[in-house]
């Protein structure tokens, strides 16, 4: 009997992926389908708009050259008549040219383009004059190839909810179903009768699997009377059979993180535009202060969530977390300036640390080990791609619904993954917790240990300053300031997880393939400056890509070493130390990186310019990178002297 | 029990008489004395009430540009004792209020609460005291000019000028603070800035036939712009000024519309009176229901202001305006 379950259990990956395979294949060819008809509907209602909006500008022009004419001035005498045509044609990026004719003399001498104008008007009070405008065809061009990008990051944002959304299904459905079959029937051979299988499905599996374990468990019963099959069986009073799963998590937690990365393409700009009464500090200082403060509530309140969530249970701490979270955000949508924004960012911070902290607490507590590690990989895959699809589609959303709506959008969402949280999460099973009470461990004593010191000021706190304060703080500003929308910010900002992904088993590779990990490291944090360097002074939306490309690149790699690295030093150096504890404390110090990067760009911005900036930035990333290489250097020299005497 | 009620009414009239004003709000009567009909500035500034469901007695009394009527206005006034007075125009505050230093309570209204708009140049007239302050209990009021920053930064959106000329009469006081203002403005914006002034005759008092030769001495010293400031005298003699300064081939910027429109001033920076009108009943809605000392209540201005162009004047001399000032500008032919 147990047999076949465990074949049909080895069996479900398989099933897992061709189901997948097979969804996956539907939600791709109809998103392309649609996709494509929806461009061919686009190219064909785009063109006549843009000539309808320019004929409109068109005649705003005509009117205020008739104004001229009406009142007999000549347009010879107009002091500003052709800086006034091109600041018009500038500031509409439909507009290629405008010119003003007297019959066929280009009045201004203004070098029309090559071919005939698209649109002509009458000027009243003349007949003489008339005003030709050229449409800038590359604009349709321009505004397909935006929608493309557009569409490109839908599917692709399609492809990870899509992912996120059948792994629950079928975890729901058919594994989760499947394995609590099969661990009630392991008790039931075992002889523990105490448990029953309550499954919540009409399908199938649910139905099938509850009515043979209650058979199983009612024969077992009935049978009870008799003294010799009832020997060393246990039934007491009847539970049902809980284990945790990390679908339950899943949703819940995407949505969360989702909702807060919605305004993670637009913050600075957002908190620019909304202003401030505070004089004291400079503007670009207060613009890094909403990030910085939410990560500062991250970097506090993460240790302390961590035991609230031991004490109280992961499911009342993350319902108890949505409340600031949720206020925060409404918050932030109602804030007319700065301040409000920065107290509704911390609000949201809190309560982000107890959510994401819980969560990773639930998955922790999965019973069986190995679903328990791969439900930690799991939990950052997650993390991951709801930071992906939140920046992603916030920047595509903020220009069509505005600042306020995103807020209230994330606002929403958060409620409905409290709502989703509140029937998925399994409440605490007290007993299968003990095994993970927090150690104590002497933190001072292993900050007393100058090379783990040494690697986190120099490794892990730059890595994270250049990511608060490059990539979520000076690069929406700068490709603002690049006339960049927030929907194309939010692509190249979306360049960095999909790096950091797609090269984390290369690097994991790299790290488990002696490679040495020291020079992994150090090559790995001075790279990740050198983009910004070497692209400082061009003022291009391909340099930004190219930096954060490199930064992508260099971070990936330096992942998995810099784990290796603080490992290798805290076996050989702080036996004594849990791996667990140095590992927390590394995280939980890097997160200072994160404090201050947005604080330190937005002095250097406000001090030096964008570009010097992110030189300085570059530099001081790559110069720590040099600093620890060469106090390593000079320690392993010291220690070869000493061994060659 | 009648003598009950009386007698407690009585007391909160005499212990309490702001909140028995309060409660008498709603037949609050406002006297308004107009120097030409219930124009613009008028009218607006009693829709201003209208449209908030504010209820007055409006009591308009219209003097039809005679002098001879503004006597009765002051006798009856004083019978009426009206809970609030706008004046409109100079010659109307002048003889209804007197001057800030100087006023007689038999022959003006020093005891009434006052607002004055549509009046050119307040201190001039001795109306108020400063272009801020009325300097009397009683008044306050609103300014149509546009402060010296504004008419100059005017004039360079016409023509990017690096200098300008200023004629002025030294015995006005106001003229002085005029010119004094628009030097400070001139340093700010980096114009060299020239003032010419006018020659007194024997009794100390301006000499009209000097305004032509005042002109042309300021013409060459080569400003590339001409304004007038604050004057009565100028105002006065708008029409000889401005023809000597065409003569001279100098555009001439002022900062009121008069010379604009009844003279051949090329540029004038103003305020709009549906605008002064809005303003004047801000004031009278602070003194009614913000129970405020008219004293107490600064002079108010506006932020914003009209711009007129006299095309005539542009074509003889060859220097029209640009575009995007022509926009917004009214044109006077």
């Amino acid at each position: 009997m147990i047999n076949p379950l465990e074949a049909a259990n080895s069996e479900l990956p398989k099933l897992k992926r061709e189901l997948f395979g097979v969804i996956m294949l539907v939600v791709v060819a109809a998103t392309l389908v649609v996709s494509w008809k929806t461009l061919d509907l686009f190219e064909e209602k785009l063109n006549p708009l843009i000539t309808k909006k320019v004929s409109l500008i068109g005649e705003q022009i005509a009117d205020d050259l008739a104004l001229v004419a009406i009142n007999g001035i000549p347009f010879s005498r107009v002091p500003d008549l052709k800086k006034y045509l091109q600041t018009t044609a500038q500031q509409h990026p439909e507009i290629d040219h405008v010119a003003l004719y007297r019959n066929a003399d280009d009045l201004l001498a203004s070098g029309n383009p090559e071919r005939d104008f698209d649109l002509s008007f009458n000027i009243s009070g003349t007949d003489q004059f008339r005003l030709q405008i050229w449409i800038d065809q590359k604009f349709t061009q321009k505004s397909m190839e935006n929608i493309i990008f557009d569409i490109g990051v839908l599917i692709f944002v399609g492809f990870i909810l899509c992912i996120e959304i059948t792994l629950s299904l079928v975890a729901f459905n058919i594994t989760n179903p499947l394995s609590r079959f099969r661990l009630v029937l392991l008790r039931y051979q075992a002889g523990d009768f105490s448990r029953v299988l309550l499954l919540r499905g009409k399908d199938a599996i649910a139905s099938s699997s509850r009515v043979i374990a209650k058979a199983v468990n009612d024969r077992a019963r009935q049978e009870q009377g008799d003294k010799v099959v009832g020997q060393n069986k246990k039934f007491g009073s009847v539970k049902p059979l809980q284990q945790r799963s990390v679908a339950d998590v899943r949703i819940p937690l995407f949505i969360f993180v989702f909702a807060d990365e919605l305004q993670k393409s637009f913050m600075p700009v957002f908190v620019k535009e909304v202003g401030t009464s505070l004089t004291f500090l400079p503007l670009d200082v207060l613009l890094g202060l909403p990030i910085m403060a939410f990560m500062a509530m991250i970097a506090i309140f993460t240790p302390l969530a961590g035991r609230w969530s031991d004490a109280y249970g992961s499911k009342k701490i993350y319902l108890f977390g949505l409340i600031p979270a949720f206020s925060g955000h409404l918050v932030c949508g109602f804030a007319n300036d700065v301040v409000w924004i920065v107290f509704g960012r911390a609000l949201t911070g809190f309560g982000y640390a107890m959510i994401v902290i819980c969560c990773q607490g639930y998955i922790a507590g999965i019973s069986e080990s190995k679903e328990r590690a791969s439900g930690m990989a799991a939990f950052v895959g997650i993390l991951m791609s709801a930071s992906m699809a939140g920046i992603a589609i916030g920047g595509i959303l903020v220009e069509r619904i505005g600042f306020q709506n995103i807020f209230a959008l994330s606002a929403g969402l958060t409620l409905i993954a409290g709502l989703i949280a509140y029937s998925f999460f399994i409440s605490e099973d007290m007993k299968s917790r003990e095994g993970f009470a927090r150690e104590k461990t002497s933190f001072l004593k292993i900050l007393s240990n100058t090379k783990f010191l040494v690697t986190i000021l120099m490794s892990a706190i730059p890595a994270k300053i250049i990511l608060t304060g490059f990539i979520y703080f000076i690069i929406p500003l700068y490709l603002f300031s690049l006339g960049s929308s927030a929907a194309e910010t939010a692509r190249v900002m979306m360049i960095y997880p999909i790096l950091v992904i797609a090269l984390g088993p290369l690097s994991a590779w790299v790290a488990g393939h002696g490679a040495r990990t020291f020079k992994v490291l150090v090559f790995g944090c001075f790279f990740s400056g050198v983009g910004l360097i070497i692209f400082h002074q061009s003022q291009t939306v391909l340099a930004v890509i190219l930096m954060i490309f490199l930064m992508g690149v260099a971070h990936a790699f330096m992942k998995a070493p810099q784990i290796n690295f603080i490992m290798e030093i805290a076996e050989t150096e702080m036996p004594d130390q849990g791996r667990t504890a140095i590992l927390g404390l590394l995280r939980t110090l890097e997160r200072i990186g994160s404090v201050i990067g947005p604080l330190l760009a937005g002095a250097l911005v406000a001090f030096f310019g964008f570009s010097n900036a992110i030189l300085v930035i570059g530099c001081l990333i790559s110069g720590s990178a040099v600093a620890m290489l060469c106090y390593f250097a000079k320690l392993n020299l010291n220690a070869s002297t000493v061994d060659n005497d | 029990m009648t003598k009950v009620i009386v007698a407690l009414l009585a007391a909160v009239f005499v212990w309490n008489p702001i909140n028995a004003m309060s409660k008498a709000a709603s037949k609050q009567t406002i006297y308004m004395a107009v120097w030409r009909g219930c124009e613009e500035a008028c009218k607006s500034f009693i829709d201003f009430f209208g449209d908030r469901r504010q209820k007055f007695n409006f009591i308009i009394r219209d003097a039809g540009r005679d002098k001879s009527k503004l006597e009765d206005f002051v006798d009856e006034i004083k019978i009426l004792r009206p809970d609030l007075l706008v004046t409109w125009g100079t010659s109307v505050s002048k003889r209804l209020l007197g001057k800030w230093d100087s006023a007689d309570p038999n022959r003006h209204i020093t005891n009434i609460p006052t607002v004055f708009m549509i009046v050119a140049d307040p201190v001039g007239a001795g109306i108020s005291k400063t272009n801020r302050w009325s300097g009397r209990v009683n008044v306050t009021g609103t300014l149509n000019r546009a402060p010296a920053k504004t008419q100059l930064q005017t004039i360079r959106s016409y023509r990017p000028i690096k200098s300008l000329g200023m004629v002025y009469n030294d015995n006005e006081l106001n003229a002085r603070l005029s010119v004094d203002a628009m030097r400070k403005a001139a340093q700010v914006e980096g114009v060299s800035f020239f003032v010419e002034r006018l020659k007194n005759d024997q009794n100390g008092r301006p000499r009209i036939d000097d305004i032509d030769h005042a002109v042309e001495r300021i013409a060459a010293k080569n400003p590339e712009f001409l304004y007038l400031g604050s004057s009565s005298f100028l105002t006065k003699y708008r029409k000889r000024v401005t023809s000597a300064a065409l003569k001279q081939k100098l555009p001439l910027a002022a900062g009121s519309e008069v010379l604009v429109r009844k003279a051949t001033a090329l540029l004038g920076v103003a305020a709009k009176y549906s605008s002064i009108g809005r303003l004047a009943a801000m004031q009278a809605q602070d003194i009614l229901f913000g129970k405020k000392i008219p004293g107490d209540l600064p002079i108010k201005k506006l932020d914003r202001y009209s711009v007129l162009i006299n095309l005539n004047t542009a074509k003889g001399l060859d220097l029209y305006p640009p575009i995007s000032l022509l926009k917004i500008s009214e044109i006077i032919r």
